[in-house]
Order: C-alpha cells, then structure tokens, then sequence
C-alpha cells in the first residue's frame, strides 16, 4: 500500500538498545493514526523519529515520495504536540502560536490574522495576552495544539497530549481533537497508552510491543480480531484460561478440563494446530449462571464452572471474582452472585481468542 | 526557663560573632571615613575625589566592560553546552571550562604578567608564526590585561550558575522550538536566555562584587595609573598611613557595590514572591 506518510524497515537504538526493531507502516493522507502500547515498547521513539528527533541505524521515512530520513526536523513539514506541552513560559498565547509564523518571516498582518484563527478555531479568544502560566491545563494543551497548527504543517503529531488532563477534561479533548482533525483534515498520529483513547480517536491502530508493531488495523479489527495473546490481553480480554483442543476440519473441540466442559466451536480464521492452547476473553463478553442449571449444548461456546470469591458493584454491572482451581477470573453479570455460590460461565465463540500455548 | 528567652541564648554567640566580627569593624571603617582629626568632616572625601576620581571612573569602567564580556562568553559557553551537537566537543568543554574557577586571583595575575608582557610568551607566539614582528610588539599589561584577567577568572563561575539553569529547562522547550524551525541562535536567544536571564544576572552581580574587591590584578598587572581603587586604597594606608582616605575610597567602593547588591535582592524578592 503507498502511503502519504511511510515508514520502512526503521530501526532505531540508544547506545546498546535497540528500541525499534524494523518498523514498518503507512499511513495516508489525512488519516488518524495511533500508535499504542505501553511504556517503553517504543512507541515515543517511533513519533520522535519521525519527526526528526531520532536518526535511524536502518530504514526510510518518506512523505509523498520524498526521503526526509536525514532531514532536520523543521524540513519535514511536520508539527508535534509534546506531552508537557512545552509552552514559552516567558511569552504570551499569541507569541506562542505565532513564533512559528515569526521563524517563517510572515507578515505581521497575515501571522495577526493566523492567530486569531487558530484562537478561534481552539476557543482561546480571550486568552491572547495571557502567560502559559495563567492558564488551565486543558487551555495549555490547546495553545499547544494552535502552535503547532499555525504553521500548516502536512502532518501533525501528538505525544500523549491528553496525557496530563484531568480524567474529565479528557473526555471531551478526544473529541475535539478528533473533530479538528477531520475538519482541517490534516495527517495525524497520536501516541498514547491509553487503549479507548486510541479506540475513540482513531481510524487506525497500531500496537506496539517491544519495539516491533504487534497488530495494526481499524479499531474493530484489533478489538475483535487480536492476532496474538499480546494484543487480546492489551485491548482488555485479560481472562486466561488453558485448554487443550483438537482441530479438525472447519471445526475445533476444547477437550474436558478440570474446569470446563467439553466444546466444540467453528474454526473460523484461526489457524491453529491441535494440543495445549490459552483461551482468553472480556469480563463482559460473558453470561453467568448458577450451576446445576440445565446444561448448555456443547456448541454453545466454551462453558467454565467456578466459585464466586468477591462480589462488587463498579456500576452498571456487578462484578465477580471467580475462581476455578488456581486461576481467578473476572466476570461481569447483571445479575448479582453471591459469594461462595457456584456459577457456570459461558463464553461465546465469537467473544473466545484462542492461541498456542507459548 | 521560658521559650523565648531560651532562643535567644542560643542564638547569642553567633550574634556576638556577627556583631564583633562585621558589623564593628565595618560601623568603625565607615565612621573613620568621616573623621577628621577627631571632627565629623568630609575632608576625606574630598581629598579621595580630587586625587582618585580617574581610579574611580577606571574601576567602574574596567569592571562593567568585564561584566559584559563574561556574560557574552557565559551565554556562548552556556548555549553550546546545552545546545551542541557534537557531544565530544560538548564533553571537552564541559571539562575544560571550569579550570580557572580553581586558580587563585593573584595566579591569574602571575600567569597573564608573563603571558601578556611586550616580551610575554603571547608575543613571541605571535612573532614564530609570522604575525607580528619584534616591532609591531606592544604590551597589555594596561587596563586590558585587567579586563582579560577578570574574564577568564569569573566566566567560569557565571558560565557554572548559567549552565546549570539552562540545563533544568524542560528539553520538549528547546525541541518544539527546533520543530517549528528556530535555529540554534535563536533558540538560544529567544526561547533560553529570557528563562535564565535571572541567574545570569545574579551570576554578574556575585562577578561584580568579588571583581571590586580584588587587588591582586591590578597591583600584578596594570603598575600604573589610572588603576583600580583597591590599588589606590591600598597604597593610602602602605604608603601614607593615611586610614582616612582610604576608608572614604573603601565608603565609595561599598555604595557602589550595594547599588548592584540592591538589584540583586530585588531580583531575589521578586522570585520568591
């Protein structure tokens, strides 16, 4: 696929560290990408690499068609939002969305007007003569973000912007800058750790692990579709269990366990071979019941049977602490189960990820 | 014992020190400027201003054209430990810069006697390469040895408070800045120096002070007149035994040195507030 923004076989290392090991990615024109993961996979290295912050060992980054591996960062025609913001303390709102109009020698007129644009556009009409420090920290985030809009770039690139907000104020920051984004449409790829700000902002993810892209795709795809146990724990499926299954055909059975019954599911696009096996699903994807109710019928999904241990009330659904042998799950229900009860859980094979035991 | 009372003996001896220490010696130096014979007078002054009014004008000028150097090579030595890309040229100077820091003022006058004399080792440098002939030779063991002196014994100590500001700023600052295409320059100029524009300022006013109070440099380097009021001072009270004048040029020297002191505590009140 040709890109707007394409990143090719990268590799990037910090003294003995290797942090990217061969990233490969494309992004079009206009789109909204996110790069998640958490601390330390590499993600932050890879946006300062593109924005010019980090020279790679090995591998190209172009734009439309041109190498800017070894241009500076200002040559790239990129603006990047940094996770501290890093505002001028010493200028006002205005010098600071227009220093980069200033560096570009515009025109006092033109770069007056350009502000008040982008104020307008951020909702910072009244804050033009303010210091960074006499504003909010969401209003911080949002001088950030006109300063890096002002110059136009081609491409925008946020660092964990929304990562220093209050956990409120953020909620509404997602959209706005989502909105912006495909208002001006402009180029986007946002860092972030946190999987339902990827999911809401985006319109592609990718997650990274130990510095190599583990899954890339449409919220949905790796939301439904994780193609390995990283990415199944990292989008929230954080239940495990161990199985043993057989596949044949078009089909797989899950053998009887200790705790579970046997099952027979589709195959669908797994690609799977027969033998030890980890099972992973949501807390929500779930239904609960109590045990000795009628048996399901064996191509219902996988069924495990357990012990309710802890019951709590986080809102909307109850939330249960189960246990089956050694492993404890958590399961939500709308109805409530009480502690020592012994439930039945079953999970649909639509909601059941199954890989190779490692 | 109650508290109060208790406080104050334990902070007595060390308000005894102060007070027999600083404060009586500097009340009765201050005092003796204005005493003529046994009389209040301000015979001295006049004496000090009729005979040393060039010094005066020379002190306050060598010092100021010193202050401005160090704090142009401060910034530079500064900027370029913070900015510099090349990190071994970076770790070099980070090693070499603070040497003078350790050499003691009257070595400083030592070393440039010889360095800078019309037959120093500067000028037969000079004239090995070719650049200057024996002729063309002159000596700068004037005013502008005093002024290399001071520069190379206090850009350290500048560069030192200067550095390590500019070194406490948050490094996204300088990297946006690059991002949205500021050169060096610039960003040394507009985005660092206006946050660390205080402790430069509180490093040339510490530079001023201990600059005033030097005798060694002058007394090494410039054996002439005009030269600075630490040297006038010092040959009033060897030479004539005069303690009178020399304590109105001592008077003279503390105001201008509580002048800058005033802007630093000013500096100082307007960070803490």
């Amino acid at each position: 696929m040709e890109g707007y923004l394409d990143i090719s076989q990268t590799r990037v290392r910090y003294g003995d560290n290797e942090i990217l090991k061969g990233i490969d990615l494309s992004v079009r024109k206009g789109e909204f990408v996110a790069l998640l993961g958490s601390s330390g996979c590499g993600k932050t290295t890879l946006l300062r690499t593109v924005a010019g912050f980090n020279t790679p060992t090995h591998g190209t980054i172009s734009i439309g068609g041109r190498d800017v591996t070894r241009q500076p960062p200002d040559k790239r025609g990129m603006a990047l939002v940094f996770q501290s913001y890093a505002l001028w303390p010493h200028m006002s709102v205005d010098q600071n969305i227009g220093y980069g109009l200033k560096l570009r020698r515009v025109e006092a007129a033109t770069a007056r007007q350009r502000i008040d644009e982008m104020k307008a556009l951020l909702g910072l009409q009244a804050l033009g003569s303010r210091k960074p420090a006499e504003l909010s920290g969401g209003q911080r985030q949002r001088v950030a973000l006109g300063r890096a809009l002002a110059i136009n770039p081609d491409i925008l690139l946020l660092d964990e912007p929304l990562s220093n907000l209050d956990a409120r104020i953020r909620l509404t920051v997602r959209h706005e800058i989502s909105a912006l984004q495909r208002r001006l449409g402009i180029t986007a790829v946002h860092v972030t750790h946190d999987r339902e700000e990827a999911m809401v902002m985006a319109d592609r993810i990718v997650i990274m692990n130990g510095g190599e892209i583990a899954q890339a795709g449409s919220p949905q795809e790796v939301y439904n579709k994780p193609n390995s146990d990283f990415v199944a724990a990292f989008m929230g499926a954080e239940n495990v269990v161990e199985i043993n299954i057989n596949v044949f055909g078009s089909s797989i059975g899950i053998s009887e366990g200790p705790n579970n019954r046997k099952a027979v599911i589709n195959r669908g696009d797994r690609t799977l071979s027969s033998g030890k096996a980890i099972a992973r699903f949501r807390s929500e994807a779930v239904q609960m019941a109590a045990a000795g109710a009628p048996p399901a019928s064996i191509q219902d999904g996988l069924v495990l049977t357990g012990t309710v241990a802890q019951v709590s009330y986080p809102g909307g659904l109850w939330r249960h602490v189960v246990h089956l042998g050694e492993v404890s799950l958590i399961v939500d229900s709308a109805t409530r189960f009480d502690e020592g009860s012994a439930v039945e859980i079953t999970v649909p094979e639509t909601a059941l990820y199954i890989f190779p035991h490692p | 014992m109650p508290i109060p009372l208790l406080g104050l003996l334990l902070v007595t001896p060390a308000l005894v020190i102060v007070l027999a220490l600083f404060v009586v010696p500097l009340v009765s130096s201050i005092t003796g400027a204005f005493a003529v014979d046994g009389k209040f007078g301000f015979a001295n002054f006049h004496k000090a201003f009729e005979l040393y009014s060039s010094d005066i004008v020379f002190t306050i000028v060598i010092i100021s054209l010193s202050a401005v150097l160090i704090a142009l090579l401060s910034i530079a030595i500064g900027g370029y430990l913070t900015l510099g890309s090349n990190p071994r040229a970076v770790a070099i100077l980070r090693w070499l810069y603070r040497w003078p820091l350790f050499v003691p003022f009257i070595v400083v006058g030592q070393i440039l006697r010889t360095f800078l004399a019309k037959n120093g080792l500067m000028n037969s440098m000079l004239m090995q390469l070719g650049i200057l002939t024996p002729m063309q030779t002159t000596s700068f063991l004037d005013w502008r040895g005093i002024v290399i002196a001071f520069v190379w014994k206090q850009t350290p100590f500048v560069t030192l408070l200067l550095a390590g500001a500019m070194a406490s700023l948050d490094r996204s600052m300088i990297e946006s800045a690059r991002n949205l295409g500021a050169s060096r320059l610039r960003i040394l100029i507009e985005i660092i120096l206006p946050q660390v524009l205080p402790t430069l300022l509180v490093g040339l006013i510490l530079s001023f002070v201990t600059m005033m109070s030097v005798l060694s440099v002058p007394l090494m380097i410039n054996a002439q007149s005009p030269t600075m009021i630490t040297a006038s001072m010092a040959f009033r009270i060897n030479a004539y035994g005069d303690y009178g004048v020399a304590n109105a040029l001592g008077v003279i020297s503390l105001l201008t040195t509580s002048l800058v002191a005033w802007v630093y505590l000013r500096q100082t009140m307007r960070e803490h507030r």
